[in-house]
C-alpha cells in the first residue's frame, strides 16, 4: 500500500508539466521556468530566515540581559 | 509568585513598539518579495518583448540620483537614533534631514511619473507599464506613510518622543531604503 502511494506521488510529479499545474508550465521559455523556481525558493526561505533571525536576536538579547543582571564575583 | 511580581523582576528585552514594527516589516518584506517574484516570472515569460511603450525611456540616471537621496536619508535616520540620548539637537536636525530627503525622493518620483504619463505610458498601456506602476507605486506609498509617521513624531510628539519610537521608525525607514535598490535594479534595467 505504501509503495503504491510512492508510485502515485512520483507519477504526479511527472505529469505536473503536462497538466500545466504550475504558473509557468504553459510558457515554453526556459528563463520563465527558472524564474519561477528561483522565486519559489526565495519566497520559501525568506520568511524562515527572518523569523529565525528575529527569534535568535531575542534569545541573544535575553542572554545579554541575564549576564548583565548576574552579580559579580568580586 | 503572582504576575505583578514577575513583571517587577523581569524587564522586557525589547519594547513592544519595536517588536511590533519588526514583525510588521517582516510582513512587508514578504509583500514585496511576492510582488518582485511575480514581476520576475512575468518578465521572464515576456522574453525580448519586455520593452517600454514606444517613445518612452525610463529615467534611469535621474532615478539613480534620487536613490542617492534616499540612501542619504537612511544614513541620517541611523544617526538620529545614535545621537538621540547624548546630542539632542544634532539628533533633531538629522531627523529633519531624513524627512526632507525622503520627501525629495517621493516628489522626484512623482515628477518622473508625470513625465511618463505625459508620454502616454499609463497603467493600462500594457503589462510593462502595469507592473512598473504597481511596484514603484507600492514603494512610494510606503515611503509616504513613513514620512507621515516621522512628521507625527516631529510635530506632535516632539520632546515626548521615546527612543523605542525612534528605533521603530528607523527599522521601517531602513526597510524602505533597503528594498529600493532591489526594485530599482529589477525594474529599471
Amino acid at each position: 500500500m505504501k509503495n503504491i502511494s510512492i508510485i502515485w506521488g512520483l507519477l504526479a510529479l511527472i505529469i505536473a508539466n503536462d497538466a500545466w499545474s504550475c504558473a509557468v508550465c504553459g510558457v515554453a521559455l526556459e528563463a520563465s521556468r527558472l524564474a519561477f523556481i528561483y522565486s519559489t525558493a526565495i519566497l520559501s526561505l525568506i520568511p524562515l530566515a527572518m523569523i529565525g533571525g528575529l527569534i535568535y536576536y531575542l534569545y541573544y538579547l535575553d542572554k545579554l540581559n541575564q549576564k548583565k543582571s548576574e552579580p559579580s564575583d568580586l | 509568585m503572582d504576575t505583578t511580581s514577575i513583571a517587577q523582576t523581569r524587564t522586557p528585552i525589547i519594547s513592544n513598539v519595536l517588536l511590533a514594527t519588526v514583525i510588521f516589516v517582516i510582513v512587508e518584506v514578504m509583500f514585496f518579495a511576492g510582488l518582485l517574484s511575480a514581476y520576475a516570472v512575468i518578465r521572464a515569460g515576456a522574453g525580448l518583448n519586455w520593452i517600454p511603450p514606444s517613445d518612452v525611456r525610463l529615467p534611469v540616471e535621474s532615478t539613480l540620483i534620487n536613490t542617492g537621496f534616499l540612501i542619504a536619508s537612511g544614513i541620517l535616520m541611523v544617526l538620529t537614533v545614535i545621537w538621540f540620548n547624548k546630542f539632542k539637537d544634532k539628533s533633531r536636525k538629522a531627523f529633519w534631514g531624513t524627512v526632507v530627503l525622503g520627501a525629495i525622493f517621493v516628489v522626484w518620483q512623482g515628477q518622473e511619473w508625470l513625465k511618463l504619463l505625459s508620454l502616454g505610458m499609463t497603467i493600462g498601456t500594457g503589462v510593462f507599464a502595469a507592473t512598473f506602476y504597481l511596484l514603484i507605486g507600492a514603494h512610494g506609498l510606503h515611503a509616504i506613510s513613513a514620512i507621515l509617521a516621522m512628521l507625527y513624531i516631529i510635530l506632535v510628539l516632539q520632546k515626548r518622543c521615546r527612543i523605542d519610537q525612534l528605533q521603530s521608525i528607523m527599522v521601517y525607514w531602513l526597510f524602505i531604503v533597503g528594498i529600493w535598490p532591489v526594485i530599482y535594479r529589477m525594474v529599471y534595467f
